[in-house]
């Protein structure tokens, strides 16, 4: 046995996990007088990442992936320094998802609840018109640019909504909405609404156009429409606006090199972009790559011997997980959600890892994909720290302000499971299957990109994509997603 | 002609009637700047700041300074900076020019990368990296302003104070970033940055604002 090995129960626990745990050790305590404290810190972290180790190994059985809740809660209050609220279990209805879902389609219309078009006004510009499972309509102006939809309709735009046709011809292109990178989302909770907001903004961009967005012309122009009745008027403020970023967004941390992670198994972070809306929410995605010591490899078992198998992550198991973190109008962080895809390759891993249907086979070769979504809402100072160590785990190193370098940091497997079963526990974890006819899903390769918020995280080369059922966990069992099955 | 075609044609008379009565600036021709594009959507992603000293374009270097030829540009610096050459995240050449500062694990350098065929122009890349900065990272004394730069359609410069996390412990340190649309298929981003207590005197802003788009191989 390797001398620098600790041995626990059936699991080593490797050099390089007390390594990084005596690291963190040093970073964390300061000055030298609180040499003495840290070791006895050090010495007690040793038995946590024990306790650490085999959590992780229950947590990581596909075929019973909630195992060990309890083990893990008691894990849990050690880590968290007894603040935590690490194991309490709310009501099934507290689980069910806020957020209504979206399938998209490639027809004008679907057989479903929801349909997706795309109006494409004479200047070139396209919104997104979909129909959500809550009942309400949301319009998004796609920035331009992100389409190749240059179908003129004259004289105004058309819409097409539930095979009610206004105007001429719709425009429809699932890729295109799956491309998209930016632009201003209103919701409205009817199709008048909808429409409505519609004429307003293509008015707008009209006069955009031809007067410019401000100054004293268009102030005349508008002050004329007022007097004469005329005109739609302006479109109200947006409810939410998307940006994304490319290498302008994340040339100072390359630059800085802090786009290194914390770990060589985390990949380097990459900011995708932000949303902001009305009432100065602000979010943030990221998207990381994980494989190797992540953890991530062990979630396969041997059926046999119940060994772990590490197949998953040596079979091109790399991972890419798109995290989303909001902060409140005070700059609060007010929650986290990870969501990944489980496409090809990475099949079998986010599976595992979401407590999605067990596949023990980890059979990599479906072509099918689910898009797995785990969001914690943060109300404690222990969910605080879960959320914390779980984007420190992912490489996300400055978000928040300083990160507190807790002798607790834990390594990226426990992170990430711990956040994933807090997420069970007191958030919401959803999942949502697609067929496509295209069998070269990009998957977690794709540029998740902001995406994520149509409900799809990855983009299709080509083909239709087609929603084949939602669920959600309500703290014991996958239920029915209503209105998210196309 | 229904209602709404009616009124979208009234608006439009009245838009083209104010257009020739007061004559529409050419600048808010949307074949005249890509930037324009958006106008009203966009509003809210255009930088409004003022950068903090005023930074601009220089064409003559300081003492000792010389010449340096990177891929599509030329920026300056003197002896003080090494020149090294990396490879950034999307397989582009980076160049830097660095020197130490007083915080050996932060450098005062300089780095000029380049993003080809961008998706995002950098009014709405630079919006998201102010957003970003300002609620996620906590950024403070952030400024983002568009500067006149010769040789590029928009240029927006964007500087701020960051605590990075260091095994010495959080250190504050300043950043001017300088993002260059040179057309629709090529931005050029000068990151300079140095512990903040050494910024004025490391000689970075020397360097950013020697930054020339063109020359060399595109």
């Amino acid at each position: 046995m390797d001398p620098r090995t600790v041995r626990v129960g059936r699991a080593d626990l490797p050099a390089r996990w007390r390594d990084r745990f005596a690291a963190r050790t040093v970073l964390a305590r300061g000055p030298r007088k609180d040499f003495g404290a840290a070791t006895l810190e050090f010495t007690g972290m040793v038995a946590v990442a024990a306790l650490v180790a085999v959590s992780v190994l229950l947590a990581a059985v596909p075929n019973a992936p909630f195992v060990g809740s309890k083990f893990r809660e008691a894990v849990c209050q050690i880590i968290s320094l007894g603040q935590g609220d690490c194991g309490g279990v709310t009501s099934p209805e507290a689980h069910r998802p806020t957020e209504p879902c979206v399938i998209h389609s490639d027809s004008t219309t679907s057989e479903g609840e929801v349909a997706v078009i795309f109006v494409t006004a004479k200047n070139g510009r396209t919104y997104e018109v979909a129909k959500l499972s809550d009942g309400r309509y949301r319009i998004t102006y796609l920035s331009d640019g992100a389409v190749g939809v240059e179908t003129g309709v004259g004289g105004g735009l058309t819409v097409t909504v539930n095979d009610r046709n206004y105007g001429g011809s719709a425009t429809a292109d699932v890729s295109a909405a799956l491309d998209f990178q930016s632009g201003d989302v209103w919701y409205a909770s009817s199709e008048q609404e909808a429409y409505d907001i519609l004429v307003s903004a293509a008015e707008s961009d009209l006069k955009d156009q031809v007067v410019g967005s401000g100054g004293p012309l268009r102030s005349i122009v508008d002050w004329g429409e007022d007097q004469l009745g005329i005109g739609a008027g302006n479109p109200p403020e947006p409810d939410e606006t998307f940006a994304q970023g490319g290498l302008v967004l994340n040339a100072s941390a390359e630059a800085t090199d802090i786009a290194v992670s914390a770990g060589a198994e985390v990949g380097a972070t990459e900011a995708l972009g932000v949303r902001t809306t009305k009432d100065g929410r602000t979010t943030v995605y990221l998207s990381t790559t994980v494989q190797g010591e992540a953890g991530l490899q062990s979630v396969g078992i041997d059926p046999n011997t119940l060994d772990p198998q590490f197949i998953g992550a040596q079979a091109n198991g790399k991972l890419q997980l798109v995290t989303a973190v909001t902060f409140d109008s005070s700059g609060n962080m007010v929650e986290v959600s990870t969501t990944a895809t489980a496409a090809g390759e990475s099949k079998g891993l986010v599976t595992a890892l979401f407590g999605g249907s067990a596949d023990p086979s980890l059979n990599n070769s479906v072509s099918t994909a689910t898009v797995y979504r785990a969001t914690l809402p943060i109300k404690t100072d222990a969910d605080k720290m879960l959320a914390e160590q779980y984007l420190m785990a992912t490489g996300v190193m400055q978000l928040g302000g300083p990160i507190a370098m807790t002798l607790t940091a834990a390594p990226a497997a426990y992170a990430t499971t711990e956040f994933l079963t807090a997420a069970r526990n007191r958030g919401q974890l959803t999942q949502q299957s697609f067929d496509t006819n295209n069998t070269t899903v990009v998957g977690v390769e794709a540029e998740g990109k902001l995406g994520v918020e149509l409900g799809v995280d990855y983009k299709l080369k080509t083909g239709e994509l087609t929603s084949t059922g939602g669920q959600y966990w309500d703290g014991v069992n996958w239920q029915t997603w209503q209105g998210c099955t196309g | 002609m229904s209602a709404h075609r009616l009124r979208l044609a009234a608006a439009a008379v009245l838009v083209m009637t104010c257009t020739a009565c007061g004559g529409a600036s050419s600048s808010n021709s949307p074949s005249s700047d890509s930037a324009q594009k958006g106008d009203s959507q966009r509003s809210v992603m255009e930088p409004t700041g003022t950068p903090s000293p005023s930074v601009r374009p220089q064409d003559t270097l300081g003492r000792g300074a010389r010449r340096i030829q990177g891929k599509g540009f030329t920026i300056a610096a003197d002896s003080a900076f090494q020149q090294s050459q990396r490879t950034s995240s999307n397989g582009e050449p980076m160049l830097v020019l660095e020197h130490a500062s007083h915080v050996p694990q932060v450098p005062a350098r300089v780095a000029v990368l380049r993003e080809p065929n961008p998706k995002q122009d950098v009014v709405e890349q630079t919006y998201a990296l102010e957003v970003m900065k300002r609620t996620a990272t906590k950024a403070t004394d952030v400024a983002r302003a568009k500067i006149s730069w010769p040789g590029t359609q928009t240029t927006v410069l964007m500087q701020w104070t960051e605590n990075l996390q260091t095994s010495a412990g959080p250190v504050p340190v300043r950043y001017w970033q300088l993002s260059a649309q040179v057309d629709e298929k090529l931005i050029l981003v000068v990151v300079g940055f140095a512990p903040r207590q050494d910024f004025d005197g490391s000689g970075i802003a020397d360097v950013v604002e020697s930054f020339k788009p063109g020359g060399g191989v595109l």
